[in-house]
């Protein structure tokens, strides 16, 4: 029988353990060298005649078992075998689990790079479109809406977004506090986070936003030269001086509390200052608990756009920093790279991904008059729309979105052993690149790739050297 | 292939290194799957492996990127 390896991705780690990571399962093993050389025997794009193959060994009947083994775990098909079928949907209507308030569209910076202002603004109207601030009706509809969409959820969550969010704290403490109610009424438990530019940070919203377990992300770029780069007033004055000493305020607050992680969200432009640095800062420096980085979402003429070569330079400042993460690893330490962090937990889980995130699914966001939209990136725009908090979601325009956006219509996606993980990626940006959020981002798929491959080669010093340090990730 | 609930014990004689080590949660569902399917009598000591896992078949509808394991914000 002519057989084949299935797609997958082979790696090892520095001591020579041979691993697989198979497309179509999401499962990682551990092969000793006979087994990996099998695996790679039948990796021909047109197989291998396994009778042959197996006349041809040394141990016949070894080699026998080892190919009937990783053909029962799916590593190795007949060839031609169509794949195992895949529901296109989850059952419908898909319970809720995030609800993202765009509580204002307004923002008191006026940050170069923003998709919300910018050039790369989907929504009606530049900068000024819609109601400029959620009204507490709104965000009292908006908790309503989750709460009897979120089926039998015991835990919801709730993300304030913006603009700039603290600009409409009224909305936020109205929402927060009516959530709290509802939530006792139904048995559930509300998680709030939310994302911040600091610069409006007071003792009186602190005190509140640690008080209600917030998980805090603050938009920052590093340190005071970065920072100022792009995070500007509308004056251009930069907001470093403003944000430094309410962000120390925050965290020391929090950590006093005991409260959720802090995390920074950082922005990363063309001629950026390397992630390395600007990680130790925020960590070391300002003292946040984790930091995550986003290469900037803008069409290739923008000057910050990253092209080709920043994204090479990204990964390979994204290569050093997880070196770091995984001796931490190996000493059971946490590390903060959040990036890498996520990677490895869904590598661990065995995630694979019908949509690439939870948009139009699990999550929802909301406008400033309670129109529904994807996700927050969404939001306003018309050709995305899903329904409005009052009247409900529209359940035939999500279900033909997420038919659309399924993995298995993106052909560019078909070879791809980093589908699982990544599906095509966001649907925000293959709308700002395409014109279209169902299409696959094309464009930085070798990012992608280079980046799965760093997580899967972490993934297996950490599971050869400190396998205990991936319980965490293990369902509690 | 090894057991996925099994782990090698202290002071035992030394074994050949397993041809197969299910690593991750899903390999190791996988694993579970095939051993009972083989009906080895070790698949009886340990939980129950899931039997209507298919392989292959998205059964994880993870928010992904855009929120983060606490369904956080890091992502946005």
């Amino acid at each position: 029988m002519q057989l084949r390896t299935v797609l997958h991705r082979r790696f090892s780690d520095e001591a020579g353990t041979e691993f697989v990571y198979l497309a179509n399962s999401a499962a990682i093993l551990a092969l000793d060298e006979p087994t990996a050389a099998v695996v790679d025997a039948f990796a021909a794009a047109d197989g291998r005649d396994s009778d042959a193959w197996t006349a041809e060994q040394a141990q016949p009947a070894q080699a026998q078992e080892t190919l009937n083994d990783l053909i029962d775990l799916g590593a190795i098909r007949p060839l031609g075998e169509a794949p195992a079928p895949r529901p296109k949907l989850p059952p419908m209507p898909f319970p809720l689990a995030t609800l993202v308030l765009n509580v204002t569209n307004k923002c008191n910076l006026s940050c170069t790079y923003c998709y919300e202002y910018g050039e790369d603004k989907i929504g009606a109207g530049q900068g000024s479109n819609g109601t400029a601030r959620m009204d507490d009706k709104t965000a009292r509809d908006s908790i309503d809406f989750l709460m009897r969409s979120s089926g039998d959820r015991p835990q919801v969550s709730i993300t304030f977004f913006g603009g700039e969010t603290l600009l409409n704290f009224d909305a936020i403490r109205a929402a927060t506090e009516y959530a709290e109610q509802e939530a006792a009424k139904l048995a559930k438990r509300v998680h709030y986070s939310l994302t911040t530019n600091a610069t409006l940070l007071t003792e009186e919203i602190v005190d509140f936003l640690t008080t209600h377990r917030f998980g805090i992300t603050v938009s920052i770029d590093g340190d005071q030269g970065e920072q100022d780069r792009h995070r500007t007033f509308k004056s251009g004055k930069g907001s470093f001086d403003v944000i430094e000493p309410r962000i120390r305020h925050l965290i020391e607050t929090n950590r006093a509390r005991k409260g959720r992680a802090i995390g920074a969200r950082v922005t990363v432009t063309a001629g950026a200052t390397p992630v390395v640095d600007t990680y130790r800062y925020l960590t070391e420096d300002l003292g946040f608990d984790e930091v995550g980085f986003a290469p900037v979402t803008a069409g290739l003429e923008r000057e910050y756009a990253l092209g080709e070569q920043g994204y090479e330079r990204l990964l390979q400042e994204f290569a050093a920093l997880g070196d770091e993460y995984v001796e931490h690893a190996v000493q059971g330490k946490h590390h903060g790279f959040s990036n890498l962090g996520d990677l490895v937990r869904e590598l661990h889980q065995g995630v694979n991904k019908a949509h690439p995130c939870g948009a139009g699914l699990g999550l929802l966001g909301v406008s400033t008059e309670g129109e529904l939209g994807l996700c927050h990136r969404f939001v306003e725009s018309d050709s995305h729309s899903v329904g409005t908090v009052q009247g409900g979601v529209d359940q035939q325009a999500r279900a033909a979105f997420l038919e659309k956006a399924h993995v298995d219509n993106k052909t560019d996606c078909t070879s791809c052993f980093a589908r699982p993980l990544c599906a095509g990626g966001c649907y925000h940006e293959a709308h700002v690149r395409y014109g279209e959020a169902t299409r696959a981002n094309v464009h930085y798929c070798e990012w992608i790739r280079g980046f799965v491959d760093l997580g899967l080669k972490s993934y297996g010093r950490i599971a050869a050297t400190n396998p205990t340090f991936l319980t965490r990730f293990d369902p509690s | 292939m090894t057991d996925p609930s099994s782990n090698p014990s202290e002071g035992a004689a030394p074994k050949r290194q397993p041809r197969i080590v299910a690593c991750n949660q899903k390999a190791r569902q996988l694993a579970g799957m095939v051993l009972a399917r083989r009906g080895a009598a070790r698949a009886l000591t340990q939980d129950p492996p899931p039997t209507t896992y298919p392989y292959g078949c998205t059964t994880v509808f993870a928010p992904g990127w855009e929120v983060d394991s606490g369904n956080g914000t890091d992502g946005l």
